[in-house]
């Protein structure tokens, strides 16, 4: 909070950028998952966040965590960068994992899995199973309905289920 | 344990293993650099220089008279004019004027928390 408020204040830079390095990992990892592991886009997406962020800072109320707040920008940003660009791979048209592929212990890579996801399921089963987010704080956070954020994790997890052919 | 929960499982664990921290590597500089420089004067903020600056205007007419500013101005003015070199009277009242008025404006500016 003390950063902010110089960032506000004092229009500081140095401590935004504390803030920046503070969270950086956590919306580029977030970005990177989102984007199908295209770390370029991901940083690029990110720098925009963060540049969102800076510009709206005076919008961010204390009510909730300032990585929750900055999932939100980090949502519509992707969102905005998905419209320019329409690329949704069917389900149906993907090399499944055979069972005898799967192996739980080791964790595979989830990544490839994703791809299959549209991108507001894929956001949701993120916030909810990467970011420990309840579906109620994932529904403020996206600023859609319960029901809507419950139905895409739902619709996720069955695609994901298919995926891995854990049926 | 159910198989949607042995699955919720699988998901939370699978990202936990694919959640790495990111090195920073030049990337805050790089937003850092790409900020804008937001223009940091506001309404309010421009009253209280404008004040300030009245200030110091009145504290110093009050104290030197207003004569000897307005003398020393068209002294100026008028040697700079033709060329002359204005008198060191009229050159040191123009400089502590000028002194006093940045030193006040400067203080009050500061002192704002706005």
């Amino acid at each position: 909070m003390r950063l902010i408020a110089l960032v506000l204040l004092n229009d500081d830079h140095k401590a935004f950028g504390k803030l920046v390095g503070k969270y950086q990992s956590d919306v580029r990892g977030l970005l990177i998952k989102l984007t199908n592991g295209d770390k370029a886009l991901a940083d690029d997406l990110s720098q925009e966040v963060f540049i969102r962020a800076y510009k709206y800072l005076k919008s961010y109320k204390a009510t909730a965590r300032f990585s929750t707040w900055l999932y939100r920008i980090s949502y519509n940003v992707f969102i905005d960068y998905t419209k320019t660009i329409k690329k949704t791979e069917d389900i149906d048209k993907l090399d499944f994992i055979s069972d005898s592929d799967v192996d739980v212990g080791s964790g595979i890579d989830i990544q490839n899995a994703l791809k299959i996801l549209k991108e507001n399921e894929k956001v949701a089963i993120l916030l909810h199973y990467d970011k420990g987010y309840s579906h109620t704080e994932i529904a403020k956070i996206l600023d859609t309905p319960l029901g809507t954020v419950k139905t895409n994790i739902l619709r996720a997890k069955e695609k994901l289920k298919k995926y891995y052919n854990y049926e | 344990m159910s198989k949607n929960d042995e699955f919720d499982k699988f998901l939370k664990t699978s990202f936990q293993k694919a959640n790495i921290i990111i090195k920073d590597e030049g990337f805050t500089e790089n937003v850092v650099s790409n900020l804008r420089t937001k223009r940091v004067f506001s309404t309010k903020r421009n009253l209280i220089l404008f004040l300030a600056s009245f200030s110091s205007v009145l504290i110093f007419f009050i104290s030197n008279g207003y004569k000897s500013i307005l003398i020393s101005m068209i002294d100026i003015f008028n040697n700079g004019f033709q060329l002359i070199k204005p008198s060191g009277i009229s050159f040191l009242v123009m400089s502590t004027f000028i002194g006093v008025f940045i030193y006040i404006s400067n203080i009050e500016y500061n002192k704002s928390t706005i």
